[in-house]
This record gives structure tokens, sequence and C-alpha cells, in this order.
């Protein structure tokens, strides 16, 4: 596709640090070239600001192939930006037209505290994970990884799952910031597996105390999260969950 | 040194309804209760339509049901107990459910584009608030009578009689929805509780977990046919009955 | 001081097996009386840390991501290597030992390249153990595919996301360990000095890249497991926060750095669109199972092209040179990386490149489509020569194999690579070089060990696809949990950490803290005219002009002018903005920069004294009548050690002799 060169008006959230109060600040991008991706857009501005003397936009991102799950930003009004199946990192400016203004904000949940401008903490995550999302396993000992067959079937059900990267953008879009796709995709990676059986009540109880205490909020339905999820990862998986949790909390010992 | 707790039926269910997966859940059981209700009560409440039975006269088999259910207390007050408990239980939940709802988004964006949710379910809440009022209204206007008179309507409408003795509750209703404010007023009601069953049916299966990749769409589709058919069945008593000729208190 | 490799002795088969039976252990009740810093929490650390906390050790480890689960290894697309032969197809440990150390040009340790083959059998165990969903067939088995440099199909994947899956089965495990409390993990937090104390490493200086406090951790030990440098040339694979900081600092002081010249450029990754250009996306190499690389027979289909006058459907078959395919025959496609990189690099330099800068080949999966369509026509009954069903059927098969990859290409080109062929050309992408370690992957400082890309340890001059997640596992999970042990065992109780034999007030850490402190306050206060990113941006030119695919003499003189030139630029005109005590994103790529504009002089030195092509080296100087890479096994077969002596002196350089028993040196041929 043909390059294009590009003016766009940002308007994005600028915040100190966690307890500062934040609020929007409006720069100009200039000669912005469609083949940028969204980041690269903001190095430019940045490499503006330093220029000038300011601080440059601090946000998260890493591996800017859309794997590693760092990079975030609501992006006029849509976690990951407008493009389906996408995270910030392999959105490119030729979505976008000259002239457009864009409104750049960070994950907005209690779950999530932001640290500085568009960087929140999303180690509530973590803690999930660190409530149940494993196999009990320790290293060594393990059978053969062929003695266990598993119906190709059931091992895509449970890989479809597992692409989750954890960015948070279900949270984000979420109207209730629900984490439950997330919660969600980690249960049903290993309901579908037989290694997962084992712990299959204890995980689930233990990661949805977890959620709840971390301060999420709940699932009504709106189907936001899997809207916006780079990794499409279905809300199929909530309806799992809430099934793993129900049969898990009424027949726990 | 053992931790083994004995089983404890009471103290597990009340775990799981505190937690936020068991409140939805409980929402949920609920909603499909008073579902079962609306259903229900719009049956009985089509009867208006029946036609006179031989020798009979027009009105005289809804009047007979009334009378039926008020001569079968058992049946009465076992709906009417479990109905309210679904009421308060479901009210006091997603009360509890949208409050944590809203403590989870402290912040609110400045632009936030929607790509899949619904008025329908944006409004849960509200539509379920005036549900809920309107059931209220409802309850006064018809059975426990009006404490003010409205809309020329009083509580005089309990204690028409049809020829058996039993309460006209044909009557009630021509002298209720000869009144435009009224056939409005359940209107609009009837709406909010229409979009509220939209979402509400379409959400449940996945609350309850009933997920498959080829029933849940079938199951949609009926669940929208049916909202369809009750909203239908409910708007179609005002509005014909309005078109009856007016009749006098 | 001569590096010891410390290989047992015995025949190879038996190394491993003896060295563990020799070591001495720690009692389990008393493991948790030691502590273990491990820096990096991808492959490498995250295994590392979990195994080690299973064991019972009191582990702290540390990321500069905000989750241990972000770190780099998580972007592997390809697979992971094991000698399993679940295919039947002639596989076995010891092939995958010979292909390895064929693949890395002779230029690895055997004894460690062989129990790397021999454990990699346990990684996939253990990986499908804790959940990770590798690809399977129908029937329920484990699928493998073909990567370069083998001829059998060992490769485990996990559709195109097979780094992530494992390191989240590593993140899992190391999560439990949290959970219990066995490790203590430090999220954004920069590691910015190594401590040594009476010779050992005994801790290290920390940022917390939130808060901006500067922290001591003393240990009984310290881990490095902090990847790759492949940033040193500003643009390639790796993920934006990759870096040499932990490594180069250990560097600082007393590790050895072995044979930093070494680096990968992998062949298949998306070109390069403009300046903007921030980093290289990596088609996998999984890709070259079926696509088919080409250019244009003819110069001027090739100029047409880059004028944008003619398409590649425009050139007929037999205008079109698989030029893989005719130079080796037998491997075709699937020569290792070196190989394929050098030759799109040399029809590129006839001016063949298919692209507008003309740095580009393409990959076209044409053929693939076509075939898989008519097999699948022909499993279902339909009309095998009905063009539109077999298109279908085709896009269908290669879009289960690859669709995630496709889908990247199509995000970044805005091209759909199922309808005309992608455009590729080699980028940087893995660093063979890293901190010499011995057997027990040991630095030459005692009590520093060092794991995955950032030790040096098993690829030689060329790592082959996929093993680098297999290293990394390997390391972790299977080989320092023993080691570390040993070395452990040997400290005196009155010398532990725990019982407070020294602690974070002593002056080797305190003195370290200041320097940090200095650093930082430097960087801060220059408010110079330059950005940090300029700066990089310009040392990766040096680097990728004279110290990338092809280096001379003349050019690494010439780079090694530039880079100290460089370097006292930035030290007068950088700008880092804000301050130190708060999340400050310049003030953290700045010391990493810092680092890079050093490490790059080592490169080239390194670089510049191996007079030999071998593996990703390739000395324009030495190369056989084709063009291949020529070594010199009289003069260079070793392992080229760099030891700092201070910052106004030249580096020292140590060999580590190399010697092969079991491998026949021969020139590579893939022909
Ligand atoms: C795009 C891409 C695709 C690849 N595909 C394959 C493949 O298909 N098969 C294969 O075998 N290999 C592949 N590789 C190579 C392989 O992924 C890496 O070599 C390997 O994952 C490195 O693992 P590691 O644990 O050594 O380091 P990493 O995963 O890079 O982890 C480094 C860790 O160290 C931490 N760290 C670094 N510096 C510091 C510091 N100063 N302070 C604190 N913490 C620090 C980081 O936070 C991180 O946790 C690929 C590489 C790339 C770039
Ligand atoms: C009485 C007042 C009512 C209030 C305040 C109320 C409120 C709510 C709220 C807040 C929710 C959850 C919102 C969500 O999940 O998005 C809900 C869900 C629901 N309600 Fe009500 N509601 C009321 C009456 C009713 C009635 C009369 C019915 C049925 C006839 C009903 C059926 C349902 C159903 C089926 C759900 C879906 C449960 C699910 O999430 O799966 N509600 N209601
Ligand atoms: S930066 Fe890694 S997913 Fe975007």
């Amino acid at each position: 596709m043909a390059e294009r060169k590009m003016n766009l008006t940002l308007k994005v959230w600028r915040q100190k640090n966690k307890n500062a109060r934040g609020d929007f600040e409006t720069y100009a991008a200039k000669d912005i070239s469609s083949d940028m991706s969204f980041l690269e857009m903001l190095d430019v501005v940045n490499e503006g600001l330093i220029e000038g003397g300011k601080e440059p936009i601090a946000f998260d991102h890493d591996c800017r192939e859309g794997i590693c799950g760092m990079c975030s930003l609501v992006i006029n009004g849509q976690p990951h930006g407008p493009d389906d199946g996408t995270t910030t990192c392999q959105l490119h400016m030729r979505k976008f037209s000259d002239g457009d203004t864009i409104v750049i904000e960070p994950w907005r949940a209690k779950a999530f505290p932001v640290l500085k401008d568009l960087v929140t903490d999303r180690s509530a995550f973590d803690r999930i994970i660190q409530a149940g999302g494993y196999v009990s396993v320790n290293t060594g000992g393990a059978p053969d990884a062929n003695a266990v067959p598993i119906p190709k079937a059931e091992a895509d059900l449970a890989f479809d799952a597992a692409t989750c990267i954890g960015c948070g953008a279900c949270v984000a879009a979420c109207p209730n910031a629900a984490a439950m796709l997330f919660v969600g995709a980690k249960v049903s990676q290993f309901k579908h597996l037989p290694q997962g059986q084992p712990e299959r009540k204890s995980r689930v109880l233990n990661m949805i105390g977890r959620m709840d205490q971390e301060g999420f909020g709940n699932c009504t339905n709106h189907y936001e999260c899997e809207a916006s999820c780079p990794k499409e990862i279905p809300v199929r998986v909530i309806a799992e969950l809430n099934r793993e949790y129900t049969r898990a909390a009424l027949t726990k010992r | 040194m053992s931790t083994q707790t004995s089983f404890n039926p009471f103290r597990l269910v009340l775990d799981f309804f505190g937690s936020s997966i068991g409140a939805k859940i409980l929402v949920a059981l609920t909603g499909v209760i008073m579902w079962g209700f609306v259903i229900g009560h719009m049956a009985g409440n089509l009867q208006v339509f029946l036609p006179a039975p031989p020798d009979g006269y027009w009105g005289q088999q809804i009047n007979d049901y009334g009378h039926f259910l008020k001569s079968t207390p058992a049946l009465l007050w076992g709906t009417r107990i479990t109905l309210i408990g679904a009421v308060f239980l479901h009210i006091g939940f997603a009360f509890r459910l949208t409050m944590k709802n809203k403590a989870a988004r402290p912040s609110r964006y400045a632009m936030k584009r929607s790509q899949k949710s619904t008025v329908f379910g944006k409004i849960m809440p509200v539509s379920g608030i005036v549900v809920g009022l309107f059931i209220l209204f409802h309850l006064f206007h018809f059975t426990i009578g009006l404490p003010v008179e409205v809309m020329g309507v009083s509580n005089d409408i309990l204690q028409y009689q049809d020829q058996a003795g039993h309460h006209d509750v044909y009557k009630m209703l021509r002298v209720s929805f000869g009144q435009v404010g009224f056939v409005a007023l359940y209107t609009i009601c009837n709406l909010l509780l229409l979009m509220h069953l939209v979402h509400g049916t379409q959400s449940v299966w996945q609350t309850l977990g009933l997920n498959h990749k080829s029933w849940t769409p079938i199951a949609r589709t009926l669940g929208w046919l049916l909202v369809a058919a009750i909203a239908a069945g409910n708007l179609s008593i005002p509005f014909v009955v309005m078109s009856y000729p007016p009749i006098a208190p | 001081m001569a590096l010891d490799s410390r290989v047992p002795s015995g025949p190879i088969e038996k190394k491993w097996d003896k060295r563990k039976f020799d070591m001495k252990l720690v009692n389990p009740a008393n493991k948790r009386l030691y502590k273990v810093i491990i820096v990096g929490s991808g492959l490498a650390g995250g295994s590392a840390a979990a195994t080690l906390a299973e064991l019972g050790y009191n582990v702290h480890c540390f990321c500069f991501q905000d989750s241990p689960r972000r770190a780099h290894s998580i972007a592997a697309q390809g697979g992971i290597n094991a000698a399993k032969n679940y295919q039947n197809d002639g596989d076995s440990v010891y092939r995958l030992f010979y292909d390895t150390v064929k693949g890395g040009d002779y230029r690895s340790r055997e004894a460690n390249v062989y129990r790397l083959s021999q454990v990699s059998v346990n990684i996939i165990d253990q990986c499908v153990a804790q959940g990770v969903p590798f690809a399977r067939e129908y029937g329920g088995h484990l699928d493998n595919r073909s990567f370069g440099g083998a001829q059998v199909s060992r490769t485990f994947y996990a559709r195109g996301q097979t780094g992530q899956q494992l390191l989240l089965g590593a993140y899992s495990a190391l999560a439990r360990q949290i959970n219990t409390g066995g490790v203590t993990m430090h999220t954004r937090t920069e590691m910015l000095d190594l401590v040594i104390k009476d010779g050992h490493a005994k801790g290290i200086i920390t940022r917390n890249l939130v808060t901006g406090k500067v922290e001591r951790h003393a240990a009984d030990c310290v881990i490095l497991a902090s990847g790759g440098y492949g940033n040193v040339f500003y643009l390639s694979t790796n993920a934006m926060g990759s870096n040499v900081t932990a490594t180069y600092r250990a560097y600082k002081k007393g590790a050895a750095f072995a044979n930093p010249c070494y680096t990968q450029i992998h062949p298949t990754c998306i070109p390069v669109t403009g300046t903007h250009q921030s980093k290289l996306t990596l088609m996998s190499e999984s890709l070259r199972n079926d696509g088919r690389v080409w250019v244009p027979k003819e110069k001027a289909d090739a100029e047409a092209i880059q004028q944008g006058k003619k398409k590649a459907k425009d050139i007929p078959p037999e205008a079109r040179d698989y030029y893989l395919e005719r130079k080796y025959p037998s491997f075709g496609n699937l020569v290792p990386r070196d190989v394929a990189s050098r030759n799109a690099k040399m029809m590129c330099d006839e001016g063949k490149g298919v692209n507008g800068t003309g740095l580009a080949v393409y990959l076209d999966f044409a053929d693939a489509i076509v075939r898989y369509g008519k097999a699948e026509a022909h499993k279902h009954g339909l009309d095998e020569d009905d063009k539109e069903t077999v298109q279908r059927l085709g896009k269908e098969v290669v879009s289960a194999k690859y669709g995630n990859l496709f889908q990247m290409y199509d995000k970044i080109t805005g091209e759909d690579p199922y309808e005309v062929p992608m455009k590729i050309f080699p980028a940087v992408h893995y660093t063979m070089g890293g901190l010499w370690v011995d057997y027990d992957l040991m630095s030459n400082v005692p009590g520093l060990f060092v794991l995955g890309e950032a030790n040096f340890s098993d690829h030689g001059a060329n790592r082959l696809g996929a093993s680098a997640l297999m290293q990394g596992l390997a390391d972790g999970y299977f080989v320092i949990p023993y080691t570390v042990g040993d070395y452990l065992a040997r400290i005196p109780s009155s010398e532990r950490y725990l019982k407070g034999a020294f602690s974070e007030d002593d002056g080797e850490f305190t003195a370290a803290e200041s320097v940090v402190n200095e650093r930082t306050k430097k960087l801060l206060s220059i408010k110079g005219k330059k950005t940090v990113d300029t700066f990089h941006r310009e040392l990766g030119h040096i680097m990728w002009e004279y110290c990338g695919m092809a280096r001379n003499e003349a050019g690494l003189q010439k780079a090694l002018e530039k880079i100290p030139a460089l370097r006292a630029e930035f030290w007068e005109n950088v700008n880092v903005p804000g301050d130190g005590d708060n999340l400050n994103v310049s003030l953290e790529k700045a010391g990493r920069v810092a680092d890079f504009l050093e490490f790059g002089e080592l490169m080239c030195k390194d670089a510049l004294e191996r007079r030999e092509s071998c593996g990703g080296h390739f000395r324009e100087e030495s190369q056989t009548e084709e063009g291949e890479a020529k070594r010199d096994d009289e003069q260079f077969s070793h392992v080229a050690a760099w030891m700092y002596e201070g910052d106004d002196k030249a580096p020292r350089l140590e060999k580590e002799p190399l010697e092969f028993e079991y491998v026949k040196l021969t020139q590579r041929s893939y022909k």
C-alpha cells in the first residue's frame, strides 16, 4: 500500500505519578507516515517533547509484535485502538487519516492504578495466577509427553484459551472493569487438559477468591472484552468459568 | 493436627452466593423464577379475551380464574412467597453487584466506544428499578387497592362483583384501561420489562454456564421469540381492552 | 588466569551423569538457608527460579517488565527442538548433538551440547505436565515440524506462539512458588551492577523503575539470565527493553565475555520501511517449511519490481530464481539461518531485491497452497482440478499452520500474504556470544552463574532454529538446580548470607551503589541536545554497516574509531529529561544505550580479531570460492573470552581451546 503522510492532533492523558491528579494535554503529531506503527508515532512525538526539554509520554511496551502483552492504551475509546484482533503495538497509522484527533487514555480500573501517564500497574493479574493458575508439578519426574494422548479438538480448545497475553484490555473494555475473560481463559485452558484435572476445583476457587479481593467488577455479559481482546479469546471461557466455579463451590469438601 | 471441617451445606451455599459468580448466578436464577411467573401471569391474564362460555357472560372466564386462585390458598401463597423471595434476592444481589461494578471503575473514560454492548444491557439497573416500582404499583392497583385515586380509578375496582358474586376482574380491567393514562403507563413499563428481559434472556445462559457452540444460539433465538411473545401478550391486554366501548365504573 | 571449562572426564554420554554424581549436595532442610538471586524471568531465569524454589532455596527473582510473563522469550514463534524421535525418522540424542555442533560451525563446546541434547527430551515431558498446549495430531499425540539445519522433524510447536506457551508454563511454575513464598519477585526492577565480595558474586544493585529507588540485594550467589544483546544494532527482532547491561556490568566486574561478535542474522524478517522504524519483526523460520524463497532471474525484472512497474505475479516461473533450492539441493529452503541470510544479501547486492529499497526477497506460498489444496480435495473426494476449491482448501491448511504469522504480516505491511508473496529480509535476531561459563554454567567469577541467551555456551557461531528455547529451559530446569547446589554446598555455613556473614551494608555494596547513583546523576545532568534514541540509532547504523552480515578488516577498524567518538559525544550531549526518583523512560534507555556504546566496541574488537569466517560471523577475507564461510581451524578453534582491564585499557583476550573428539571438523555443507 502506498505511503501517506498525515498531521494529527493527540489528546493524551498525563499524570505525574500514582497519587497525582492527571489531565489531558494536547500535542500535534506532524508528518506521520501511514507505514508507522501507533507506538512509532508516539516515539516521534516523544522525540519532539524531549528536544523541547519536556518529559516524554510514558507508556508500556516491549516486544512490539503483539505477544508480550505489555502495551496498552485506550485509543479513541477502544482498548488497543480501532483494529480487530490487534494490540496497540501492531496497530498501524494507515488506520487513521490526515487531520484526525486521537484521544489516548490509560486502562482505567480500580485494580489497575495508573503509575504514570499511560502506564498502569497490572500486577493484580499476576496475583490471580499466583492463587492457582498452574498445575502443581515439580521439575523432574514428568511422564513421557506422549503417555497421555489428548484429542486434538480438546487440545485446540485449550490452546484458544491459552493464547491470552495478559494485557488487561478485557478489564479496560468492560463496563464493570471485570477480569473474567482473563481468569476464564486460564481456567478453561486447564479444564480442557488432563493435566489440569487434579486441581480443577481448588484452582477456580482460589483464582476467583483472589479476583474478588483485587477489586475487579463482575461480568454482566456485555462482551466488550471479547470485542477488544487482541487474541480474540471467546466469551465461551466466561461461561466455562461460571460453570467450573459453581461446580467447585457447591461440591468442595 | 487435622484441618478437616465437617460438611456444612449452609456454609457452602452462603460462601457461594457471597462470591461474585455466586451472586450473578443467584440473580440469574431468581430472574428465571420471575420469568416463569411472568409467563404464567400473562397466560392467566390473556383469559380476558376468552369468549363467554355457553350460558355465561363476557369476562366470566377470567373472573372464574381469579376466583380459582383465591380459593386455592396453597397455590396462591406458595407462588406469592416464592416470588417475594425471588424479587428481594434479585434486587438485593443485583444491587450489590451493580455497586461493586461501579466501584471497580472509579475514574471514567473521557471517551469510550462500545463495540458489542447493547442499550438493553447498559440500562439493566434502570429498567430493573422501573420494573420493580411498576410491580409495586401493579400490586396496589389490582391486588391491594390504590391508597389514593389515580386518573379516576380508586380502590373501588377491587369491590366489583360479577353475577356469581366473584370479584369482577373483567370489569376492573375495562375500567382501568378505559383510561389512556393507564394504558400509557402499562405500555411504558412493559416495554422496559421487555428490554430487561431481552438482555436477561441472552445473559442467563452465559451466567449459568450453559454455553454450547450450536445450542446456545438456538436457545438465544428462542429466548428472543419468547420475550417478544410476552411483550405482545402483555401489551395486547391494555390495548385491546381500551378499544372496547367505555363502561361505567 | 586460564579459563577452565571443568568438563568432566569420560565418554561424552556419561559426562553429565558423572558430574551429577560428583556433586556435593545441600541437605533438603538446609536449602531454605541459602539465598539465591536470579536476574531474568525468561525461559532460563523463570525456569531456574521455579525449580530452585521447588527444591527449597530462598529465591529472589528480578525483571524489568511489569510481569515475569513478559520476558522476551514470550516472542519466540517457531518451536523447540527435542530428540524425541516421535516421528520415527532417525532422530537421536546423538544426531541432535551432531546437528547442533555442525550448525554452530564447530565453535561450541562438545560436552555442553551433548548434555543439552540429552536433557532436551525431559523438557518436553516437563512442559506437557505443566499443561503447555503443544500442537497435536488427530490421534492425540504430539506433532512436529522441521527447522533449518536438520533433516529430521524434531521441532515441537504451539502454533506460531511456542515461546509464549513455554514461557507461560515456566511463569506458572514461578507463580506457584511466589505464592508459597519460595520466590520473592521484583518486577519493574533493573539490575545496574554486580557486587563482588572476596572474589565471589554476592549481590546486585538495582533500580526500582517506578519509584527510582536504588537498592542493594545480597545473596549467596547470583544467576544472570538476562537474555541477548541484539539491540546493540538498534534495529533487531528483540524486544525494545532487551539490553546488555546486566552482563556487561558483570563483565566490568571481572566476568569474561565470550565471542561477543557472534550474532545471528535471521533470514526471514519483515523489511525496513523507513527511518521511523523502531524494531523489526520476525517471520518464523517454520515458514520455510512451506514457503519458497526466490528473486527474479533477470536484474531488469527486479528493477521493474523495485520501481513498482511489475509485480511478483508478472514474473513467470521460468524467470524466477529459487536460489536456495538451486544452490543447496538437499537442504533447499531449509538451510541454516546464516546461509539463508547471506544468500539473501548476495541476491540484493546483485540488484535483484524486490521492494522499493531493493532490500527484500520473496517468500512465496503459492505452491504450498496448491499442493495442500490438492491433497485436501483428494481426501474429501472433491475435484482436484477445480482451481477455486484447491485455493480455498489450500489456504485453510496454510492458515491452520501459520495463521497468526500471516495475520501479523498483514497488519504490519498492509499486504495479504495469501494473495501475494511475502517480502522478507535478514535482520539481527540472536546473539550467540555471552558471558563465558564453564560446564556448570558458572562464569570465571565464582558464584556468578549465567543461563540462556546471556551465556555463550551451546550454539557456537550459529544457533539452529528452535534451539534457544531448548537451551534456556535445559539450563533452568535441568542443569542449574544441580550445579548451583554444588557451589552452595561448598560455602561453609559461617559464610552464608542468612547466617549474617555479610550484609547489604558492607563496603562493597555501598561502593557499588554510589557508582550507580553517580552515573544516574551524570546522565540527568548533561541536558544536551540529542535524544537517547538518536545515539542508539547512530550506533545501530555503525554496527550494521561494519559489524553486520559481512565484516572486513577496514570496516571494523573504521567502526572502532567511530564508536568511541559517538560515546564521547553521548556523555557530552545527551538529553535525558525528568528526574531520577520517578518512572523515567528516557533515563532507563540512557543507561542501556551507554552500555551498548561501550559494548559495541568490544564486539567490533572481537570481530576484528577473529580473522576467519564461521557461522554468523562472516569475514569477507575468508570465504570459499562459492562464497561460503571459510573457517580457519588452525588458528581460531577457540572461544575468545574478553576480560575487562579498565576503562582506559584495552581488554585482554583469553582463549579457551575447543577440542572435538566426537564430531569431525569439516567444511559445513548443505548442498
Ligand atoms: C522474535 C523471536 C523469535 C524467536 N523464535 C525462537 C524459536 O522459535 N525457537 C527458539 O528456540 N528460539 C527462538 N528465539 C530465541 C529465544 O526466544 C531466546 O533466545 C530465548 O527466549 C532467550 O531466553 P532467556 O531466558 O535467555 O532471555 P529472555 O527471555 O530475553 O529474558 C530476559 C530476562 O531478563 C530480564 N532482564 C534483562 N536485563 C535485565 C536487567 N538489567 N535487570 C533486570 N532484569 C533484566 C528481563 O526482564 C527478562 O525477564 C526467538 C527470538 C526472537 C527475538
Ligand atoms: C424488580 C425489579 C428488578 C430489578 C431492580 C432488576 C435488576 C436487575 C439487574 C441489575 C440485573 C443484572 C444486570 C446484568 O446482568 O446486566 C438483572 C438481571 C436479570 N433480571 Fe432483573 N431486575 C428486576 C426485575 C426483574 C424481573 C421482573 C425479571 C423477570 C421477569 C427479571 C429478570 C432478569 C434476568 C433473567 C436477569 C439476567 C440474569 C443474568 O445476568 O444472567 N428481572 N436484573
Ligand atoms: S508491546 Fe508486546 S504486545 Fe504490544
